[in-house]
C-alpha cells in the first residue's frame, strides 16, 4: 500500500530511526535507545532488526553513511544521518499521522485526546 | 593468564551468530553490529538492569529472524538474477532460433546463387552477434551483473543454434531430392571424393553442426559479455544521474 510519491507509509522499525536520527547523527547504540525512549520502551530494536532496516534505509536513499569515529571510550563507532530524502519522507509520514489523528477528531472516535492534540 | 571476561566471552559468542549472515551482508554491517551489541551488553547486562539469559534471549531470537531475513533475500535476488539471464537467453534464443530457420531454409533449398549465398552467410555471422549481444545487454541492464549478459548470451547461442541445427536435420531429410539438386553441394561432392551425395549431404549437415554449435557458444560469450558491458556503462551512467 505504499504511495508512489514519498513512499509512506513506512514500517515502525524504519519510522522510528527517521525519527530519531532527525535530531542529530547517531551510531548503532544510540539509535537504539533513542527509539527505545521515543516509545516509552514500547519498542526494543534489536542489532538485527536495527540493521536489517539500516541496510534498506542506506539502499532506499534515506539515511547516509556519516563516517567513522573514534569516541572517547576509545571504540570505533560508524554514525549515520538522515538525508533530504529522508527527511521529506519522515515530513510525509508525520503529516499522514496527522490527518489521521485530525480525521479520528472529527470523527470523535479519540474525545478524551482532541483536548490533548492541538493540530 | 588474564582471564577472559564476561563481556568478551558474550561478544565471541555474538559474533559466531553473525557468521550465520550472508557473506556481503556481514562485511558492510558485522563490525558495527559487534560495536552495538558491546555497548548493548555493557549498558544492560554490565550494568545490572537484565540477567543473562532474558538478555539472550532477546538477542538470539531478534538476530535469528534478522539471519532468515537476510539469507532469504540473498536467495530471492539470485533466484530473480537467475531468471533474468534465462529469460532473456530464452526469448532472444528462440527469436534467433527462427532466422536459422530461415537460414537453412533459403541455404538448402534456394537455387544456387553465388551473391544470395554469400549475403546470407555474412548475413547470419551478423545477426547471431547483434542477437547475442542485446540479450547481454538487457540482462545486465536489468541486474548490473556483467556475467549475467555471459550468460544471456551463451543461452541465446546454444538455443538459437539447437532449435537451428534440428531445423537443418529436418530440413535435409525432407528435402533430400531437391538439395541433391543443388548446384554448390554437387561441385562439393564431386571435390570430397565419397562415393553417394546422400552420405556426402549428411555429412555436411554435420559438419555445419559442429561449426554452428562452436560458433554460438563463441559468439555468445563474447558477444554476451560485450553487451553486457555496455550494458552496465548506461546503468552506471543512469545511477549517476
Amino acid at each position: 500500500m505504499k504511495t508512489e510519491e514519498d513512499g509512506t507509509p513506512l514500517t515502525p522499525a524504519v519510522f522510528y530511526i527517521l525519527l530519531s536520527l532527525a535530531i542529530g547523527e547517531k551510531h548503532g547504540y544510540e539509535i537504539m535507545k533513542q527509539v527505545k525512549q521515543d516509545t516509552q520502551g514500547k519498542i526494543t530494536m534489536g542489532n538485527g532488526t536495527l540493521y536489517g532496516s539500516i541496510k534498506r534505509m542506506l539502499t532506499d536513499g534515506l539515511i547516509e553513511d556519516g563516517g567513522e569515529r573514534v569516541d572517547p571510550d576509545k571504540e570505533r563507532r560508524k554514525y549515520y544521518r538522515l538525508t533530504e530524502r529522508g527527511r521529506q519522507t519522515l515530513g510525509a509520514e508525520m503529516q499522514r499521522y496527522v490527518e489521521t489523528v485530525r480525521l479520528m477528531q472529527e470523527r470523535q472516535l479519540i474525545p478524551r485526546l482532541s483536548g490533548q492534540v492541538n493540530l | 593468564m588474564r582471564r577472559e571476561s564476561s563481556k568478551e566471552k558474550a561478544t565471541r559468542l555474538y559474533a559466531f551468530l553473525l557468521t550465520l549472515y550472508p557473506q556481503g551482508y556481514k562485511y558492510a554491517f558485522g563490525p558495527q553490529m559487534v560495536q552495538t551489541f558491546k555497548d548493548y551488553y555493557a549498558d544492560v547486562v554490565e550494568s545490572g538492569q537484565q540477567a543473562e539469559v532474558p538478555f539472550w534471549f532477546g538477542v538470539v531470537s531478534d538476530e535469528v529472524r534478522g539471519i532468515l531475513r537476510e539469507q532469504l533475500a540473498v536467495l530471492k535476488e539470485s533466484t530473480s538474477m537467475n531468471n533474468v539471464w534465462i529469460k532473456q537467453g530464452i526469448l532472444f534464443g528462440i527469436l534467433l532460433g527462427i532466422i536459422h530457420i530461415g537460414y537453412n531454409l533459403i541455404n538448402n533449398l534456394a537455387p544456387a546463387n553465388l551473391t544470395l549465398n554469400s549475403l546470407l552467410n555474412n548475413s547470419i555471422l551478423l545477426i547471431v552477434a547483434i542477437f547475442t549481444s542485446v540479450a547481454g545487454y538487457i540482462a545486465v541492464r536489468k541486474t548490473g551483473q556483467l556475467k549475467m549478459g555471459t550468460y544471456a548470451g551463451l543461452c541465446t547461442g546454444l538455443l538459437s543454434i539447437g532449435i537451428g541445427i534440428s531445423a537443418l536435420f529436418l530440413i535435409t531429410f525432407a528435402f533430400m531430392s531437391i538439395i541433391r539438386q543443388n548446384a554448390f553441394m554437387i561441385f562439393d561432392f564431386h571435390r570430397s571424393g565419397l562415393s553417394s551425395i546422400d552420405e556426402f549431404i549428411i555429412q555436411d549437415a554435420v559438419g555445419a553442426t559442429i561449426v554452428g554449435i562452436t560458433f554460438s557458444l563463441l559468439a555468445g560469450g563474447i558477444c554476451g559479455t560485450f553487451g553486457g558491458y555496455l550494458g552496465k556503462i548506461v546503468k552506471g551512467r543512469e545511477n549517476d544521474e
